[in-house]
C-alpha cells in the first residue's frame, strides 16, 4: 500500500471514481486541519492534505464566528485497501462544524479492509461538531470506520454517525461484507464514551430484536459537554411520539428514536429505514442540546438541504 | 473412590454467583422490561433469543473480553492496567440506567469485599474515598464513582483464586439467571419455561466464553442497538418493576 509521504501536497484534482465493482489502485488519502480562534472568529489556520481528501473555503453562517467546513472526498467511494485518514486540531476557544456534502460510500471490496480514520483534538473552551452525512456500506464492502476524540476538560464535542447497510432503495440488501465502526471519546485523559458496532452479512444481529431488528439504518449522536440535568428530558419531550416503540409512522418521521443522559454524555439513537428521518430527528436533538449547552440554535449546513 | 477424580467444584464461585450475594442483581432487568413493554419479548422463544443473543453477541465481546484482561492484569499486579480496563468498560455503558446498574452493583460488591477484608478491595475503597475528599464514599467513590460490576467481580474471583475462564462462565451465568428471573415476572413465563432456558444456557455460555477469549483488542465491544434504545426508553416508562 502506498502511504502519503510527509509534506507531500497533491493538486486539488481527482480522477472520477471507477464504477463500484471494478478494481482500481487503492487510494491513500490524508487530510489534516488546524483551526484557531483569532479576533472572535475561527480560522482554518493551516491545512495539509495528500491524496483525494480536501476542504472547500470555510463558511461563516453563525454570528459567533463558528467555522463551517465541508470535507470532500472527490472519488465519492471507498474501496478495499483505501485508507482515508483525517486529523482535526481545534485550538483553544475555536468553534468548528464539520460535515460532508454527500454520503460516504464503501464499495464492494475484493477482501481488503477499507479504512476511514478520524482523529479530533479539541482544546480548552473549544467546540467541535462533527456531523458527516451517512455512511453507506455496499454489499461486499469490508469497512472500518473509526473516530477518536480527545477533549480538554471544558471542551465540547458533538458527533453523529449513520450507517446504512446495503441500498434497500435500489433493491440491494446487505448480502455480503462487513462493517466495524468505533467511536471513542477521551476527556482529560479519561474515556467518557466508547462504542463499537461490528456487523457481518448473515450475522444474527441484523435480524435480531435486540440489535438491528431487520432495519438497514442505525445512527448514534453523542454530545459531550456541560448540559443541564434535564437535557435528555427536553429532547425526549420534543421528539417523543415521532419514533418510539415501533417502526411505523408514529409521527411524521419513520423509525425509532431514543435519548439518554449519562454522566458525561447525552446519546441519541436512531434505528429505521429512512436515514433522512433519522437526520431530521438528530437535527432537532442537536438544536435543543446546542441551545442548552452553548446558548445558540442549530445551524444546519446549507448543503444538507440540497 | 473409583475412576478418575472429577475436577473440584469451584465452591467460591457458586457463592459469588448465588442470589444470596448482597449486590442487588435482581432489581435490574437490563432493558428486558422495556423490551417486553415494546412487545419484542413475549414468550419463551423470544425471551431465550433476547437473553442469549445479548449475552453472546454483546456482553461476551465487551464485558467478557475486558473481564479476562482484568483478571490477567490482577495476576501480574498491574493496577494501572486494571484501572484503565475498568475505565474503558465504564465508558461503554449504553444508557443512563445501564451505567447506574453497573455502578451500583460494583459499589455494593466493593463495599462487601472491603467489609470481608479482601486486601485489594480495602485499598481501592480507600483510594476512592481519598479521590473525592468530603464526599460520601458510596455512592461516589472515584471521580467517576467507583468500580464497574465486572471489575469488582474480577477482584473477588482473583481473591478466591478462581480460574479466569471459570469465573467468566459464572459471571455470564449469573447475568443469564437474573435475566430469566426478570422474564418470569415480566413476560410472564412459568418456572418450567425459565428452567428450560437455563438448561440451554451452558451451551451459549461456552460459546460466549470462547468468543471473549478470542477477541483481539480491536474487536472489543459490539453494541446491541435495540437493547440500548429500549434501556433509554425505560427511563420514563410509566409502570416499572425493575430499576433498569
Amino acid at each position: 500500500m502506498v502511504l502519503c509521504q510527509p509534506g507531500e501536497i497533491l493538486p486539488d484534482t481527482a480522477t472520477p471514481v471507477a464504477p463500484a465493482a471494478t478494481r482500481r489502485r487503492s487510494w491513500p488519502a490524508e487530510l489534516e486541519l488546524w483551526f484557531a480562534s483569532m479576533a472572535g472568529k475561527t480560522r482554518l489556520a493551516r491545512r495539509r492534505h495528500c491524496g483525494p481528501l480536501l476542504v472547500q473555503k470555510p463558511f461563516y453562517p453563525e454570528k459567533d464566528g463558528s467555522c463551517h467546513v465541508y470535507l470532500l472526498h472527490p472519488p465519492a467511494g471507498i474501496v478495499g485497501g483505501d485508507r482515508l485518514v483525517q486529523h482535526f486540531h481545534v485550538d483553544d476557544g475555536a468553534r468548528v462544524v464539520l460535515t460532508t456534502p454527500g454520503a460516504t460510500r464503501f464499495y464492494r471490496s475484493l477482501g481488503d479492509v477499507a479504512l476511514q480514520s478520524t482523529r479530533i483534538e479539541v482544546g480548552a473552551g473549544a467546540v467541535c461538531e462533527f456531523l458527516p452525512q451517512e455512511t453507506i456500506i455496499f454489499a461486499g464492502a469490508n469497512a472500518r470506520v473509526e473516530t477518536t476524540v480527545t477533549l480538554a476538560p471544558d471542551a465540547v464535542y458533538a458527533g453523529w454517525d449513520f450507517i446504512c447497510l446495503g441500498r434497500p432503495a435500489a433493491g440491494e440488501g446487505f448480502t455480503a461484507g462487513r462493517v466495524a465502526q468505533r467511536v471513542e471519546i477521551v476527556r482529560d485523559g479519561r474515556p467518557v464514551w466508547f462504542e463499537r458496532m461490528a456487523l457481518s452479512a448473515g450475522a444474527p444481529q441484523l435480524a435480531a430484536a435486540f440489535a438491528l431488528s431487520g432495519q438497514p439504518t442505525a445512527g448514534a449522536m453523542v454530545y459531550a459537554g456541560a448540559l443541564p440535568d434535564d437535557a435528555a428530558e427536553r429532547v425526549r419531550a420534543a421528539i417523543d411520539g415521532q419514533g418510539q416503540g415501533g417502526f411505523g409512522d408514529a409521527g411524521c418521521l419513520q423509525g425509532m428514536f431514543s435519548v439518554s443522559q449519562l454522566e458525561d454524555v447525552v446519546v441519541c439513537r436512531y434505528l429505521g429505514s429512512r436515514v433522512a428521518d433519522g437526520k431530521a430527528m438528530f437535527v432537532q436533538a442537536w438544536d435543543i442540546l446546542r441551545r442548552l449547552g452553548q446558548g445558540k440554535p442549530a445551524s444546519a449546513p446549507r448543503i444538507w438541504a440540497t | 473412590m473409583n475412576g478418575p477424580m472429577a475436577p473440584p467444584l469451584p465452591l467460591h464461585l457458586l457463592r459469588l454467583v448465588s442470589q444470596s450475594l448482597p449486590v442487588g442483581a435482581f432489581s435490574y432487568s437490563r432493558g428486558l422490561e422495556a423490551a417486553v413493554h415494546a412487545g419484542w419479548v413475549h414468550d419463551e422463544t423470544t425471551t431465550r433469543d433476547w437473553i442469549f443473543g445479548t449475552l453472546e453477541h454483546s456482553y461476551a465481546v465487551f464485558d467478557g473480553a475486558l473481564f479476562l484482561r482484568m483478571m490477567a492484569a490482577l495476576e501480574r499486579s498491574d493496577r494501572a492496567g486494571f484501572a484503565a480496563l475498568d475505565a474503558w468498560l465504564a465508558a461503554g455503558r449504553e444508557s443512563r440506567e445501564l451505567q447506574q446498574e453497573d455502578r451500583r452493583m460494583g459499589e455494593a460488591m466493593l463495599r462487601l469485599l472491603a467489609d470481608l477484608e479482601v486486601p485489594l478491595a480495602r485499598e481501592l475503597a480507600r483510594e476512592y474515598v481519598a479521590a473525592r475528599p468530603g464526599q460520601p464514599p458510596c455512592p461516589g467513590g472515584s471521580p467517576r464513582g467507583g468500580l464497574s460490576w465486572t471489575a469488582a467481580f474480577a477482584i473477588a474471583a482473583w481473591h478466591w483464586r478462581i480460574p479466569a475462564t471459570q469465573a467468566l462462565s459464572g459471571l455470564i451465568w449469573s447475568a443469564a439467571e437474573a435475566q430469566v428471573a426478570a422474564a418470569i415476572r415480566l413476560v410472564p413465563l412459568g418456572h418450567t419455561a425459565g428452567q428450560r432456558i437455563l438448561i440451554a444456557a451452558p451451551e451459549m455460555i461456552t460459546r460466549a466464553v470462547a468468543r471473549a477469549g478470542d477477541a483481539g483488542d480491536d474487536e472489543i465491544g459490539n453494541v446491541s442497538v435495540a437493547l440500548a434504545m429500549a434501556s433509554a426508553w425505560h427511563e420514563n416508562q410509566y409502570s416499572r418493576l425493575f430499576r433498569s
